[in-house]
């Protein structure tokens, strides 16, 4: 009796593999352009959906709380140095418990920075005021004009921040710490300027600079000019990634100062109310935006005759949808691609195993199962396939990449555009047509929608899986056929 | 004492094709058996039968008294007990003659080949690299390798020359007399049939 010794059907695939290289070669090809191509669409559909959560989280993924200024009721008159009177809204104040409150009291939020900005002139300890940054843009003159208004133009952009990692300028990527720390809830007499500003002035962080009221706005509001000044500690630096302009040169990016509401509200005495203009609130999830909102709204606290929640999500919309549309086609071809390539694989292997009816005859008849047949077939393709999806992974980061490029600019020439609404604006008594003029404008930040392309582990995972699995049913089906015969039709087809 | 036994054993291709009518017959070991007849007659059919290759339309192989199909199992029954030689050879053509002989055996090939006649040399090229004859000792190492007591031959010296041949033919001798085995030749050539202990005629169906 024979001991039932055979070669390992592994081991016989291995040598075919070898020494039939040819074949091998053609296989190879034909698996590394099909993985190729699956992985690459797959590749590219992440990057998009990736970029679409990006642009959720950077222009959807925020509301804001403000105060519900439509009640005429709380808008009260404050004398303004016997010149006159000045309208201010005296409702409920925006504070950073009030924030707190809310963090406290709703989940899936990540954080809040509560702001307000307003207008006074940075000096060295010595009293001499700080040397301004002058802005590329077209300020139409209104530096000019203002030349006459004292030390007007000396004055800064003083934004009050409670936490500037989540200022919209920061989160936005339009600015970036580059030394020091951000400003957190708790900090005093402490504020970040810009790198440039810093070298210009030859300050850096730790160091000492004050903030006091304009002397031409002190005497026109009546106030006490010696009362306003007030110490600040240097703890962080920032520099801007994108070019931005303003209206007025000293009220640009590169001038401004993030600090706390403390020192602005000391520095303007002028102003009515003691809170801030706004809460930005960040959430985790943009999906879950309605339902926080919702919440929020039902919250004993935010009286909707005090405070008013405000969701703004054109711009992230008009970013998105291309990626959208984007994606639903990289999903199609991505179909396409799987059934075209598991059709193609089939027919090849099919071919391959209609070749090799010879060879399974003679293991046949030395009395090698059809299972063992079959697996010898799959485990050759796989051989073969481990290698392809492999390099896969390299020549469709390539591809996916280029591609991903152009999908990325095709999304940004649908991207953001600033609207002017033609609105008539005052800014601490200077006049101006258009509503944004006196902000920072920013170019288009090209990281909103970056996409990088890269292969993920799952992606190549869910490659091999579904791979194999294509492939042993692409073998079983074509060895069908050879299941259905008996050894002796085979080896009669053969002679 | 037979090791195999065909019992009316009948086999047809269609209602209007039989080709076997009923053969009954008993094979023992340590003999060269030779089964003669005209071609198309069915006697690669018969091999195919006894071998475990296909299944008759009716009647009963057995070895040692078991049904190869319904108490053996007829893969099993290969893999155990027969081992084939074609008249073709039937060689693995991406595989050297050593690893075809490793596909029906683990023992060392070397020995075997060398009473073949093959060199050390030969038995690591790719088996289309050898002439006929070395290829059908190759295939003939294979079956003795795989230490089956039944050796199913069919028309092995069919494309040999003489010599050549003759060759094989001692070997197959050798197989029955000295290894003991039951060596069931078909084959047309009368040279071969008068070598073999039992010679079986192959006519109209029937063995006479």
């Amino acid at each position: 009796m024979k001991g039932g010794f055979f070669m390992s059907f592994v081991r016989r695939a291995f040598l075919y593999v070898t020494r039939k290289r040819t074949k091998t070669l053609i296989l190879f090809l034909i698996l590394l352009v099909i993985s190729t191509l699956v992985l690459s669409g797959m590749a590219i559909k992440d990057a998009t959906e990736t970029a679409q959560l990006n642009v959720r989280q950077a222009l959807g993924g925020v509301f804001t709380l403000e105060q519900n200024t439509n009640d005429s009721t709380k808008w009260v008159n404050k004398e303004v140095g016997g010149l006159g009177y000045q309208s201010y809204y005296n409702g409920a104040s925006l504070t950073a418990e009030l924030a707190d409150y809310i963090m406290e009291n709703t989940s899936g939020i990540n954080g809040y920075n509560a702001t307000y900005v307003d207008y006074a002139v940075p000096k060295h300890p010595n009293g001499e005021p700080l040397e301004l940054l002058e802005s590329d843009g077209d300020e139409g003159g209104m530096n000019a004009l203002l030349s006459g208004f004292g030390d007007f133009n000396a004055s800064i952009s003083a934004y009050a921040s409670t936490d500037t990692k989540f200022d919209s300028y920061f989160s936005g990527g339009y600015i970036e710490l580059i030394e020091g720390r951000h400003l957190v809830p708790g900090d005093e007499n402490v504020g970040i300027i810009s790198k440039e500003l810093a070298d210009l002035n030859g300050l850096s962080v730790g160091d000492i600079l004050t903030l006091q009221m304009s002397e031409y706005r002190a005497s026109v509001g009546g106030v006490d000019y010696a009362d306003t000044v007030t110490q600040i500690e240097i703890i962080g630096l920032f520099q801007s990634t994108v070019k931005s302009t303003t209206t007025l040169s000293n009220w640009s990016m590169d001038n401004a100062l993030y600090t706390t509401l403390d020192v602005v509200r000391h520095v303007r005495p002028d102003r009515g109310g003691d809170g801030y203009d706004n809460i930005y609130f960040y959430v985790n999830d943009p999906s879950e935006m309605d339902s926080i909102i919702s919440n929020i709204r039902s919250l004993p606290e935010i009286d909707p005759t005090d405070f008013v929640v405000n969701v703004d999500s054109s711009d992230a919309d008009s970013v998105i949808k291309p990626l959208t549309n984007m994606n639903k086609l990289i999903t199609l071809l991505i179909v396409l691609i799987l059934v075209v390539g598991a059709v193609v694989l089939y027919l090849v292997l099919a071919n391959r195993v209609k070749e090799r009816i010879h060879e399974s005859g003679i293991l046949l008849s030395l009395g090698v199962g059809k299972v063992k047949i079959i697996g010898q077939y799959c485990i050759e393709v796989a051989l073969v396939a481990i290698l392809a999806f492999g390099l896969s992974v390299f020549s469709s980061g390539f591809i996916a990449q280029t591609v991903g490029n152009q999908l990325l600019d095709y999304t940004l020439s649908d991207s953001i555009t600033n609207t002017e609404t033609g609105e008539i604006q005052e800014y601490d008594g200077i006049t101006a047509v258009g509503s944004d003029s006196f902000a920072p404008q920013f170019e288009n930040k090209g990281n909103l929608t970056n996409i990088q392309v890269s292969i993920g582990s799952q992606s190549i995972i869910l490659l091999y899986i579904v791979g194999f699995a294509v492939i042993c049913i692409s073998v079983v089906l074509a060895a069908l056929p050879m299941l259905r015969i008996k050894p002796r039709e085979i080896l009669s087809k053969m002679s | 004492m037979s090791v195999l036994q065909l019992q009316d054993v009948r086999y047809a291709y269609d209602k209007n094709k039989k080709v076997l009518k009923g053969i009954n017959a008993e094979f023992e070991k340590g003999k060269l058996y030779a089964i003669l007849g005209p071609s198309g007659c069915g006697k690669s059919t018969l091999l195919s039968l006894i071998g475990g290759l296909d299944s008759p339309t009716s009647g009963q192989v057995c070895y040692d008294g078991q049904d190869i199909e319904k108490e053996i199992g007829l893969s099993g029954y290969r893999r155990k007990h027969i081992a084939f030689v074609f008249q073709s050879y039937n060689l693995i053509d991406y595989m050297t003659p050593e690893e075809n002989v490793a596909l029906s055996s683990n023992l060392p090939s070397l020995p075997l080949f060398e009473k073949l006649g093959l060199t050390k040399d030969e038995v690591k090229r790719n088996v289309l690299k050898l002439s006929g004859g070395q290829q059908q000792r190759v295939a003939i190492a294979r079956a003795l390798a795989s230490n089956a007591e039944i050796l199913l031959a069919d028309e092995p010296t069919g494309n040999l020359d003489e010599d050549t041949a003759a060759g094989i033919v001692e070997i197959l001798k050798d197989s029955a007399h000295k290894s003991g085995k039951c060596v069931v030749v078909v084959t047309h050539s009368n040279d071969l049939a008068k070598q073999a202990d039992t010679v079986l005629r192959l006519k109209k169906g029937v063995l006479c």
